[in-house]
Order: structure tokens, then sequence, then C-alpha cells
């Protein structure tokens, strides 16, 4: 085990090479790299991030800036089921407001830094895309290839006549 | 009933993915069983690029309606989600007996003789009126508004206490719970 470190920042490197500096508590929200600086102690060299770009990264920590102060959710905290689990706060919601390549590149990115709020926002953003719409709509939103073919959809059909219709 | 199986056609996972054994809680075969999460160069334009763990993730946050009308798009989502299905059992709205005074249960009424094979209109029993009531109505409230009617004014009470014991045990027998543990 290192000694634990008091550096203030710590330097990312992105994908294409860039290095950013933050402050190490703002890293620290992503638990991949809070496990990371408590295992190495003192790190100087930027820490790579491999397979985030620094677009995605910035973005990444723009968000883990403002939310710097937020209190750690308790593992399975959230955990419950059959609620309406979809309520996004109104910064978070403007956050997400980007196109579709790069929500879905944030929701990896969360996914590999281990930032679960982020990646839980990042998810119920698509959720709350994919609500109140049609499986024309989503196709459409999606750009989702209809190729059921005849007999599949008429198995569909089957499977969700109401009973008293057949 | 049988779900149809996978194509053939579907997409195919980014090259730098790892095809191993898949993640998902039903330890059954999804659609796409690539499990290297990590982002890379590829891009993802669409849900279906996206790595199985993260499909699930994002299906965790579905209400049943939404997850309904995704498998409704195309056979590989409809293989993906149906093959999971204590994901859609514990979204919102799914059907349950102990949901079955809320008033829109008055929908959903689940067809226990074709087993639950596949996530389906009659297992909707809740939905996210707000969001998703001007949608299910227009698809499919208007068939359904004859029995809630029916429902609501017409069934004795002894006839709407049978009707629930009768679902409460069917449900009790698919979900193997022995006894009357409610």
């Amino acid at each position: 085990m290192a000694t634990p470190s008091t550096q203030a920042t710590v330097k990312l490197q992105s994908n294409d090479n860039v290095v950013i500096e933050v402050e190490r508590a703002i890293a620290e929200r992503s638990v991949l790299i809070k496990n990371m600086l408590e295992d190495c102690g003192e790190v100087t060299d930027a820490i790579p991030i491999s397979n985030v770009n620094e677009s995605i990264l910035r973005k990444v920590i723009e968000w883990c800036e403002h939310h710097k102060n937020d209190p750690v959710a308790a593992e399975n905290e959230n955990d419950d089921s059959r609620k309406k689990t979809t309520d996004i706060d109104e910064w978070d919601q403007k956050f997400m407001n980007v196109d579709q390549e790069m929500l879905f590149e944030i929701i990896l990115a969360a996914n590999f830094l281990d930032i679960k709020p982020l990646l839980d926002t990042g998810c119920k953003t698509v959720a709350n895309m994919i609500k109140g719409k049609s499986p024309e709509e989503i196709r459409k939103l999606f750009n989702i290839q209809n190729d059921f073919t005849p007999e599949e959809e008429e198995q569909i059909r089957r499977e969700n006549e109401w009973a008293e219709d057949r | 009933m049988r779900m149809f199986p996978p194509k053939l056609t579907q997409p195919s996972p980014p090259s730098s993915h790892t095809n191993t054994a898949n993640t998902n809680p039903d330890n059954t075969t999804t659609a796409n069983t690539q499990t290297d999460t990590s982002p890379n160069p590829h891009n993802y334009h669409s849900i279906l690029d996206l790595p199985t763990e993260m499909r699930l993730a994002i299906y965790a946050h579905c209400t049943a309606l939404s997850l309904l009308q995704l498998t409704h798009t195309s056979p590989f989502l409809y293989h993906d989600i149906n093959s999971c299905p204590s994901l859609y059992k514990k979204s919102y709205g799914y059907w349950h007996p102990d949901h079955y005074h809320v008033s829109t249960s008055v929908f959903a009424q689940p067809d226990f003789d074709a087993g639950f094979g596949t996530l389906n209109i009659k297992l909707v029993a809740q939905i996210d009126w707000s969001n998703e009531g001007m949608f299910y109505y227009n698809r499919y409230g208007r068939l359904r508004y004859g029995e809630m009617l029916q429902r609501f004014f017409l069934d004795s009470e002894s006839q709407s206490k049978a009707r629930i014991t009768r679902l409460r045990r069917a449900w009790d027998d698919v979900n193997g719970v022995s006894g009357n543990g409610h």
C-alpha cells in the first residue's frame, strides 16, 4: 500500500494524447482513478485514459466538477425496482443535451471510469428518449432497421392482442 | 411461447470487442454477447452499437411499456430484451398481483395460458401517465375501453375478488410460490 498522497491536482491523458490537469477531488469522482491514486500514492506522470478522447474526457471532467461535492451514493442505494427512475436534475439534463453519438460515448466513458452517477444519468437520458414513443419513432430515433419478417410481425401481433379481441 | 431466434443480420460487434460469456442477469444468450465495455475509437451511432452491458444498463431504467416498444423495433432488440426476463420483470409497470388494485391495472390481464415467455402488452399493468399516457391510449387504450368501464362499474365485488384470486394463484404457480404467501 502506497503512502497516502496530498497532491492537489492530477494529470489525465486522453487517447488522443491531450493532457488535462484537474483537481484531485474532481478526478476522484472516478472510482477507477481514485483506486489507482490510492494504490500508487504520488503520481506525477499523466494517467493515460485509454480510449476516451479529449472532447469526451473534458465533458466527463465538466460533470465531475459540477458534482464534486455530491455525497457518494452507497452501493446498491439506487437498486430499487419498479420505480419511475428517470428523473434527472436540470443541470444534468442540459449537460446531456448533446448529439446521440456523444451521449453514448459519455455513457461508455462513465462506465470505463466507474462513475456510476454519470452512467445512471446517461442511461436515464436514453430511457427518457424512448419513453412514450412507438416502435416506428424509436427506429427513426436510433436508426434501427425493421428487419422483422412478416411471420415474425404476425407472431408479435398475436402475442399482443387482447384476449377478448381473438 | 417460442421466441424466434436472433437473426444473423444483427449488427456486428465492434472488432476490438471480445466475444466472451455474457453477463446478463438471467445467464441466457443475449443477441450480442460482447462484454468489453471500454470505450473505443468506434463511433456509436445507435443503441444497437453499444456493448451488451451498456444496453442492459439502459433497459434497467426503462418502463415495461418502453421495453415492450423496443422489442417491437427489430428482431435484435426483441431477442435482447426477452432473453432477460429478470430485467423486464423489475421494470416499472410490469404486472404483479400486488399491484392489481391500482387503477391502471384494469388494462392488464396476463395470459397465463400463453406463459411468460415474452414481454407483451398484457403484462404491462402500469404506465407513466404524464409521459406515456397519450401513446398508450392511442395504441392500446381504445381496445380496452369497454372492458375498463365494465370492470369499474359493472363487476360485482365478488367477481372482482374472484378475478384477483384467480390471477394471484396463476401468478404463484408460474413463479413457483407454494401456498398462499400473500
